[in-house]
């Protein structure tokens, strides 16, 4: 083969083979386009439609709670709204823009240097700095995930470089650690109390400039009668304590968000599905990249339902100076030096509205301050001496142990092995009407040996079963004595009922000195005598109403209406009989409360002999006194029935009890019945609801 | 297709015409189309660096590149590109003992150096075309020495296109940079083919590497364990092949872009979107994903003008190795169609879901200096060849 040749064979080969990788590479690009086509054309429309998709991010906006109004329509629980500069991370926002928008803000706002922790001041200074802050990774650690490098970041991040951020960042790492701490869409504060005007004002001009950052109003509890009742009308959380652990299930299945404010005690927890507000709901909508496209208020939201209270607020406070002035009135005497608390509760006794549920208590780290304890009065519980009577005299007539007008002589109970029982004076024969107009214990005494169908010989045993306690016991919870009364609120205590170990226990039973009742129940169980017979159930509410811009209460959803629990299994004369003894002890002439009304008042006086178990522990096991008083007004047709408790008196001299008594009497007169008289279309719907049971 | 003894050209009785003003046109075309694409690219806003300026800057040391090699002419071009080689290898072999101040890593790959008021370059898309120049000399050479071609003969120049390409493609794997090794290995099969080396031995090469890769897709796709226990490789490298199977369960990963760049692309339809309204956010897509960007804007109308436009290239580039008499000419010309075409075929492939993803860049068009750079060195290969180019005197005889 010649030279020519060859090199003419070559190129012929070579030739060949570029026209071969030349097809082979047409037929790639070819295999390009036909992709592309599909991509584009066949599946476009399809593609299209994914990008075109929106999707949507709800944040909330706060909106206040429902108000509370007394029965008169006057607020006790109001809302303040509170200006605030708030931020809430956008869709698509990056750390980068976050902390553009922490430095921008530090600038406008001025903040209070808060406590913070070291971790606050890393996280930010990570977020700053992060490409000193990738340095802080080995080459090989960059392999780990996202999380596990953060961990070692946080440990690496230089001292130097924290002291740094405390001198000169330490505002912007607090407004980033404000921003940053709640979950993701949902509203931060950022700066509420103590917002200027200035401030306010220059936020609101650079909005533009700072993405996420809003001027919202948040919602706090204000109370126009300052610390009256405060503990009973309960307490919400902060937005950072959120929703209550303990029942977030609650909580969660209504659609609440973990940082929603909550009712926390009783009151505000036990109608927070009313007062819950019904949250505004803003909507962003963002592409399939994230970026916000528009920014919709769906809803404004609205306050949560308002609550008229059955209590009067002018009586309530009234009340409770009645109180305080009582107390400190029988501390200033001699002895009484254990006595630190006292209890009303008034209520309608036909419909369970409660008008005042009042409780005062020393301050023990500063005895000249009484504090409120309104909430003693259906969560404690004491020994209620001689008040119990009428339920006593009852259970005689309902087990026929005793009739109307049965006699029984009053002189010491001798019981074997025991100390002398006795009435506070010997009183000899007597009836059932005397028994309780001048408080006979002996007479008790005799009716429950009845009932139990003891066979009373001086000085030798009596033999009493549990059957008998139990019998008593039931026929007192007929009256609410030892069960629950149905209040609504929340963490009502029933009493305690001990385990009787000797006989002479059924006794001090039947006179109130062994069981223990609140005050609460107390009131339930005269208004049981007092209404013949009818155990109601006390309630704080009166009705629910819509919630309206304009001052005062919007419609009516909902009236509470009055619950009858129980019917006392005694005739109607039964009822009158002890009403009429009710009568004696304070206007028959040995009447226990003689001379201590100046209104028409019946009622019943108690004296119970007791030991101290109050916040003192020192003085545990000391004898004291519980001074009470159980009544209604007027005798006929009562309007108002109430218990005054006043426990751990030195001695039953000072009758503490009874000018409470009186003086809450004439107060229910003066800010209730003749307020009621005086303006009787006061606001629509506000008559007492006198629906009285036949 | 071409046919060498249709040819004919008077390129070399005009000297003015010994400027290739056809490649030069297709050049300004695809200058034209990275501008606009590139300028929508930063217009997201993902990085503050003005990109268009500095592609525009590129370019103009790409011409100059041009103007620097066009007068080399063959003889001077074979001295050439051993000792070109050479530098390549040294190159890439520094890296690997340079300091990090000199050569960081950036995304987990020592791929770059740092070099003063240029940012970072990367020495192997250089070196990439140092290859290509080595090969064609050491192909030419063996031809020269082998006049007679047998069995033997062939697999000794076999050895030899693959010792050469070995010796960089190694360096860069240990990177690791997988979508440059890829391009390596592409321009090595382009020169075996072109090399005249027997079918004998290419068919059964080619089957079975084709046979290869089928059973490795199908280890990884089906039996994961087997690669691990025996080759040691973990289940996420092969990450990016599971997510172009199935990216919309790997969004979160490698599959993330597929996803967002399949999006873009479909949802630009049959002509788009308009310019500069684009509505899928694409990381990077200034670079490697810059076809994203064409596609979403100019849907498949544009799409496609931007794949004539580098058919057109390849064919022009064809067009050249095949008028060339000059063998060592034809060598290089192969080398870069290669080169251009598994760049392109990867690249576009890849935002369309066709192939894996690897990042690599679209020729011309992606922002990114040393690219530039290196296809600019490329085609001045090209100017340099139809600046030289003679017609032979037996070429239209028979």
């Amino acid at each position: 083969m010649g030279n020519r040749e060859l090199l003419k064979k070559n190129l012929k080969s070579r030739s060949f083979r570029l026209n071969l990788l030349f097809f082979v590479i047409f037929c790639l690009f070819t295999l390009l386009i036909i992709r592309l086509g599909l991509v584009q054309i066949v599946f476009g429309e399809s593609y299209s439609k994914e990008v075109s998709r929106l999707d949507a991010t709800v944040v909330s906006l706060p909106a206040p709670r429902g108000k509370m109004y007394d029965r008169h329509g006057q607020v006790i629980v109001d809302n303040e709204g509170m200006d605030a500069v708030a931020f809430s991370e956008e869709p698509g926002m990056t750390t980068e823009d976050k902390v553009e928008v922490t430095r921008k803000l530090a600038k406008l706002l001025s903040l209070e240097k808060e406590s913070y922790k070291e971790r606050d001041l890393k996280d930010y200074w990570l977020a700053a700095y992060p490409d000193e802050a990738e340095k802080l990774l080995k080459e090989k650690e960059l392999s780990l995930t996202g999380k596990e490098q953060y961990a070692l970041q946080i440990e690496r991040v230089p001292e130097a470089a924290l002291k740094e951020i405390e001198e000169k960042e330490l505002e912007e790492a607090i407004i980033y650690k404000r921003m940053t701490s709640g979950y993701m869409y949902e509203i931060q504060t950022i700066k509420s109390e103590g917002l200027t005007l200035e401030e306010m004002a220059t936020v609101s001009e650079n909005l533009s400039y700072l993405p996420g950052v809003e001027i919202i109003t948040d919602w706090n509890r204000i109370y126009p009668y300052g610390e009256m009742l405060k503990p009973v009308l309960g307490s919400v959380t902060t937005a950072k304590q959120g929703i209550l652990q303990e029942r977030s299930n609650y909580y969660l299945s209504r659609g609440y968000s973990r940082n929603d404010r909550v009712g926390k005690s009783y009151l505000e927890y036990q109608y927070e599905e009313l007062l819950h507000p019904n949250k505004g709901q803003k909507k962003y909508v963002t592409d399939r990249s994230g970026n916000v496209v528009d920014e919709v208020i769906v809803s404004e939201g609205s306050r949560g339902m308002d609550l008229r209270l059955s209590i009067n607020a002018d009586l309530q406070k009234e009340v409770e100076k009645i109180l305080e002035e009582e107390i400190r009135d029988a501390k200033a005497g001699k002895g009484n030096n254990l006595l630190d608390r006292a209890f009303v509760v008034m209520m309608h006794p036909y419909t369970g509205e409660v008008y005042s549920i009042a409780g005062k208590m020393i301050n023990q780290e500063n005895k000249s301050e009484l504090l409120d304890y309104s909430v003693g009065a259906f969560a404690s519980q004491y020994e209620m001496g001689s008040t119990v009577k009428g339920a006593t005299v009852l259970a005689g007539y309902q087990t026929g142990a005793i009739k109307h007008g049965s006699y029984f002589y009053d002189s010491p109970i001798l019981l074997k092995g025991a100390k002398p029982k006795s009435s506070w004076k010997n009183f000899g024969s007597l009836n059932d009407l005397k028994a309780l107009e001048v408080s006979s214990n002996v007479y008790m005494f005799h009716t429950v040996m009845k009932m139990a169908g003891v066979n009373y010989v001086a000085n030798s045993p009596i033999s009493v079963q549990q059957e008998d306690y139990m019998r008593l016991r039931n026929i007192y919870k007929q009256f609410g004595l030892g069960v629950s009364t149905g209040v609504d609120l929340p963490n009502e205590a029933t009493g305690f009922q001990g385990v009787p170990d000797n006989p002479g226990l059924l006794l001090d039973m039947a006179i109130g000195q062994y069981d223990t009742y609140t005050p609460l129940q107390m009131a339930q169980y005269v208004s049981a005598i007092a209404n013949g017979g009818m155990r109601v159930k006390p309630h704080l509410v009166a009705s629910v109403h819509e919630p309206i811009s304009e001052q005062g209460l919007g419609p009516v959803v909902q009236n509470i209406k009055t619950e009858v629990l129980n019917r006392v299994l005694n005739t109607d004369e039964d009822l009158a009989r002890v009403r009429e003894g009710f009568y004696r002890v304070v206007n028959g002439s040995n009447g226990t409360a003689k001379g201590s009304f100046t209104m028409d008042v019946s009622g019943k006086t108690g004296t119970a002999q007791t030991y101290y178990y109050g916040p003192d522990r020192s003085k545990w096991g000391q004898a004291t006194y519980n001074l009470t008083f159980v009544g209604y007004y007027p005798s006929e047709n009562p309007k108002v029935a109430f218990s005054v408790v006043v426990p751990w008196a030195s001695n039953d001299k000072h009758p503490v009890n009874k000018r409470i008594a009186n003086r809450v009497v004439e107060a229910f007169i003066k800010y209730e019945e003749q307020r009621a008289v005086e303006i009787p279309t006061d606001v629509e719907g506000e008559e007492p609801l006198m629906t009285e049971a036949q | 297709m071409f046919s060498d003894g249709s040819i004919t050209m008077s390129s070399n009785q005009q000297p003015s015409s010994k400027i290739d003003f056809h490649l030069i046109f297709i050049l300004m075309l695809l200058f034209l189309s990275s501008c606009i694409a590139i300028y929508s690219a930063q217009s997201t806003g993902q990085y503050d660096s003005n990109f268009l300026l500095k592609q525009i800057i590129w370019y103009g040391i790409g011409i100059g590149i041009i103007v620097a090699v066009i007068t080399l002419d063959s003889d001077q071009l074979k001295k050439l590109s051993w000792y070109a080689y050479g530098f390549g290898v040294f190159l890439l072999a520094f890296l690997i003992i340079a300091p990090t101040g000199i050569a960081p890593v950036i995304n987990g790959a020592k791929s770059w150096y740092k070099v003063p008021f240029m940012g970072s370059f990367q020495p192997a898309e250089l070196t990439k075309v140092f290859i290509i120049l080595a090969l064609a000399r050491a192909i030419g050479d063996h031809h020269e020495k082998y006049r007679i071609k047998t069995i033997q003969t062939d697999f000794i120049l076999l050895g030899k296109i693959v010792l050469i390409t070995m010796v960089p493609l190694l360096l860069v794997m240990q990177q690791p940079d997988l979508g440059t090794s890829l391009v390596m290995i592409a321009i090595m099969i382009g020169m075996i083919f072109i090399s005249g080396v027997s079918w004998k031995i290419l068919l059964p090469i080619f089957s079975s590497g084709i046979t290869l890769i089928g059973v490795i897709f199908y280890l990884v796709l089906w039996k994961p364990e087997i690669l691990e226990k025996y080759l040691g490789v973990k289940e996420y490298q092969f990450g990016r092949i599971y997510s172009w199977i199935d990216p919309y369960n790997y969004q979160s990963s490698t599959g993330f872009q597929l996803t967002r760049s399949l999006l873009a692309i479909g949802s630009g339809e049959t002509t788009g979107k308009g310019y500069g309204t684009r509505e899928v956010y694409l990381p990077e897509s200034h670079t490697d994903f810059i076809f994203s960007i064409v596609g979403e804007e100019f849907g498949f109308v544009g799409a496609s003008v931007i794949i004539s436009l580098f058919f057109l290239l390849i064919y022009h580039i064809t067009k050249v190795g095949m008028e060339t008499k000059n063998e060592f000419y034809t060598y290089i010309c192969v080398g870069i169609i290669s080169m251009i075409t598994f760049h392109v075929f990867q690249n576009i492939g890849m935002t369309i879901g066709l192939l894996p993803i690897t990042g690599i860049p679209l020729p011309f068009i992606s922002y990114g200096g040393s690219s530039i750079m290196g296809n600019f060195l490329a085609i001045s290969l090209i100017f340099s060849i139809r600046y030289h180019h003679k017609k032979y005197m037996f070429s239209s005889d028979d």
